[in-house]
């Protein structure tokens, strides 16, 4: 008879997304940054003038 | 040609993945013996092959780097790690789940091919975090060093269970070994290393922008440093 392996199956593929989902979310983070930073250095030289 | 490569490629590692969980879940007949846990073996291996692949990239950049100091090479070496570094837990943790349901056990530290690709993810490890944390004056090139060290361990894992004899491997060898006897089987396979390799290379792409527009703002801060003094 075969096991009831379906909840290994559950959480494998739980862990991949999980795992993807994450590193998408830390890369949008650094994305945000990084235009806030940019973002402050357009206005910098502006308010220098 | 950027802006338009971009959609495409975003859109067809959806759509590869998208087909490739449908296979999984509705159209693979459950394997005989292991029963529905068998189904972690598409993403596994998809993912153990494509982070084979980064880790190839890290070594190319980091040799490129190295030899012309050219800080885009290092930039794209980093991105490839991070994202192989990603792929690599990917593989561990799936592994250890299935390896659960097949040997009751998490980890066995017997079986090579686990251990050298734990050896592996902690090599890329300690490359994400000298990447992230480490002196900026020195990281690009312990790290170009470290990543040629962890990618030239990628043939030690590959050949780990190839040079023990049969009675002593335990990990699995289902390609080599004809195991995927069903057509669906392949169509499953495929699509999934497909999706991976796309869903990598799309990660890379996007990782070593991030890298490129942060060195970018860095010399920008520098010379406003500089304007002010």
């Amino acid at each position: 008879m075969t096991p009831d392996t379906f909840p290994s199956l559950f959480w494998s593929y739980t862990v991949v997304w999980g795992i993807l989902a994450a590193y998408i979310i830390t890369l949008g983070v650094r994305l945000s940054r990084l235009e806030e930073r940019f973002s402050a250095n357009q206005e910098g030289p502006n308010e220098r003038k | 040609m950027i802006s338009t490569l971009f959609p495409v490629l975003a859109v067809a590692t959806l759509m590869s993945l998208g087909v490739a969980q449908y296979f999984i879940f509705m159209v693979v007949p459950n394997e005989q013996i292991m029963g529905a846990v068998q189904r972690v073996f598409y993403f596994h291996v998809a993912a153990a092959l494509a982070c084979y692949a980064a880790f190839f990239v890290v070594f190319v950049a980091s040799v490129s780097y190295l030899t012309s100091r050219n800080k885009r090479h290092d930039i794209l070496s980093v991105a490839a790690g991070e994202v192989g570094f990603v792929l690599c837990t990917i593989v561990l943790i799936t592994g250890m789940i299935w390896g659960h349901s097949a040997w009751n056990t998490w980890f066995r530290w017997e079986e090579p091919r686990l251990v050298t690709f734990l050896v592996l993810w902690l090599i890329f490890l300690s490359f994400t975090v000298l990447r992230n944390f480490g002196d900026p004056t020195k990281t690009a090139v312990h790290g170009s060093i470290l990543g040629i060290i962890g990618a030239a361990s990628v043939p030690l894992v590959y050949l780990s269970i190839k040079l023990l004899p049969q009675s002593a491997r335990l990990h699995p060898e289902v390609v080599e070994h004809g195991g995927l006897r069903d057509p669906s089987y392949w169509q499953a396979f495929g699509i999934s290393v497909v999706g991976m390799f796309l869903l990598c290379a799309l990660l890379v792409w996007v990782r070593y922008r991030i890298g490129c527009a942060e060195d970018r703002a860095r010399l920008r801060a520098l010379e406003e440093m500089n304007y002010d003094a």
